[in-house]
């Protein structure tokens, strides 16, 4: 059985979720990116803190488990912004909309709610917050600590709060006049969702590119500047490509996919195709990393 | 005493890295936490002040995946300031393995954390909230526990630690470099997982175009504002079906009506 995937049986719109429900939410989606994993990023923290909410929802059972199921698929929930998503996917399932359009407007949401919330901090409040805070510390005074503390963790809590109010709401007031066009939606949610994957592969696994160069005396060819001349995101996109083959064609399990990417990843460290931090041992002869 | 104090504060700092409000991890405020532990805030926040500054640059190049490294390397470079009487930038210079260390950490992670999603899968299937916390709190436990126990063995000689480390890195950091790897190349497992639920086979042209967009928003701008553009044009992709695919729907109820008025020959 693949978990997450079916129809749900009570198709009937739930009752609209209450504040102590949503604050429940709030509260648990400060530990929604606990334990990041390498495939699903952080699904299981993502479905532990919509629990509040996905129960009250589905009150039959085969619902709720494949409400947990489908809310363990990729999702990233890094940035504060992220309950923006979580909202909206709230909203989405008190609807009791199709797992489609669910899972298409979940992607979309939080891959956008992730780059904002990420840019938002790493652009803006870190470095300018920092920059005043260091010099006051330079000069030893404990202020610029705590009002660093202070300016990072009263943002990131009420952008959380707010963000999951707005999109509950928004995600509420959307789906009820969508709902009379639930294909149109499905349709247009599943294009939406299928083409921000896309967008995904080449913006999550930039920087992968071999971190080589072929050298001789006459001439240095760098390997990363070479499959960026051919297709920038080249090696992202075969993975992609190898992975869904062996799931849909070859009827490979997760654990396959992951023994077949964990043997290249070790081999091609030991071989130093992908530089670092670290040296390797046993360098390609005729490679060298600069 | 002072070992332990510095592995609980580097134990509850490395899990700030993933969750509640990630601000008491930051170098600034971490280094100041180890330079009180160790009786001397002054070289804390001096060395937090320089290492603060040094993550700005990481935190939008490749390592800003691995920057929950940082606690680990905050510990070390206060240590070593402290110690070895080391200047702030000196001491950030020795201490710079424990970063790749704590990167490795992370990487190593996000694959033995797979583990734990199969068990919340198993929740999932038998509604089990109780083994759905656990398997989201057990690897946050996890987090905290080995940096914590690298900072205990290594507090109590903080020089010849480095040293060792520094040997070991050359010797094993390749392992820690393949988890790196694998780290980069899981989510396309997670990715292709979505593309086969969401029945993706019938809109591939949706899956290049967006690869394609992004392959030319994030090579012009910062992976952030590539990922928004993408987004607002699949937003606007969605808007523009969802609308097209009304007016197709009211066209052809109207083609009907009209046919079937035809045929009954009575269209006044």
């Amino acid at each position: 059985m693949v978990v997450g995937i079916g129809k749900y049986t009570n198709k009937n719109e739930a009752f609209p979720l209450d504040r102590k429900t949503l604050n429940q939410v709030f509260l648990r989606s400060f530990f929604a990116d606990a334990s990041r994993n390498g495939e699903t990023g952080s699904s299981t923290g993502w479905c532990w803190a919509l629990m509040p909410g996905l129960k009250q929802i589905h009150k039959n059972e085969d619902d709720l488990a494949l409400a947990m199921g489908h809310e363990l698929e990729y999702v990233s929930a890094a940035s504060p912004v992220s309950t923006f998503a979580m909202g909206v996917t709230l909203a989405l399932e008190q609807q009791k909309s199709d797992l489609e359009t669910i899972r298409s407007v979940r992607t979309a949401a939080s891959a956008a709610a992730d780059a904002f919330g990420r840019a938002l901090f790493s652009y803006v409040v870190i470095p300018v917050s920092a920059i005043g805070c260091c010099a006051l510390a330079a000069n030893g005074s404990m202020l610029g600590v705590v009002l660093y503390f202070l300016v990072l963790a009263l943002l990131s809590a009420g952008l959380r709060y707010g963000m999951l109010y707005l999109g509950y709401s928004k995600g509420v007031r959307a789906a009820e006049s969508l709902t009379r066009h639930s294909e149109a939606l499905k349709h247009a949610a599943r294009l939406a969702g299928i083409f921000m994957l896309g967008a995904m592969t080449f913006l999550f696994v930039r920087g992968l590119e071999p971190d080589l160069f072929a050298q001789s005396q006459y001439q240095t060819v760098s390997l990363a500047e070479g499959l960026e001349e051919v297709l920038p995101g080249i090696l992202p996109l075969a993975v992609i490509a190898v992975v869904w083959h062996m799931l849909t064609k070859k009827n490979r399990s997760l654990l396959q996919c992951f023994l077949v990417l964990l043997a290249i990843s070790l081999i091609g460290a030991l071989l130093g195709l992908f530089g670092g931090f670290f040296h390797s041992p046993l360098p390609l002869p005729w490679i060298n990393m600069m | 005493m002072e070992g332990i104090l510095l592995a609980l504060a580097v134990f509850l700092l490395s899990m700030d890295q993933q969750v509640l409000t990630r601000s008491l991890q930051r170098p600034l405020i971490a280094c100041t936490i180890f330079g009180l532990i160790l009786g001397n805030a002054g070289t804390g926040l001096a060395v937090g002040a320089a290492l603060e500054m040094t993550m700005l640059s990481f935190d939008t190049e490749r390592y800003y995946f691995s920057r929950p490294a940082s606690v680990l390397y905050s510990c070390f470079s206060v240590l070593l300031a402290v110690k070895a009487n080391l200047i702030a930038a000196e001491a950030a210079g020795a201490a710079i393995v424990f970063f790749g260390i704590g990167a490795g950490i992370v990487h190593l992670l996000s694959a033995g954390n797979l583990i734990f999603l199969q068990q919340a899968r198993k929740a999932a299937e038998t509604r089990n909230e109780k083994k759905l916390a656990a398997a989201n709190f057990i690897p946050l436990l996890i987090s905290g526990l080995i940096p914590a126990v690298i900072a205990l063995i290594g507090a109590a000689n903080a020089e010849s630690f480095v040293t060792a480390m520094e040997t070991m890195g050359d010797k094993w950091g390749w392992i820690l470099e393949g988890f790196a790897a694998l780290a980069y190349l899981l989510p396309l497992v997670g990715f292709a997982v979505l593309l086969r639920n969401l029945a993706a086979k019938d809109m591939p042209g949706a899956f290049f175009a967006g690869f394609a967009c992004a392959v030319i928003a994030g090579t012009v701008f910062s992976y952030e504002a590539g990922a928004l553009i993408c987004a607002l044009i699949a937003f606007a992709i969605g808007a523009y079906d969802y609308h097209s695919s009304l007016n197709k729907k009211e066209t052809e109820t109207v083609k009907k009506e009209k046919a079937g008025k035809g045929e009954s020959g009575q269209w006044w």
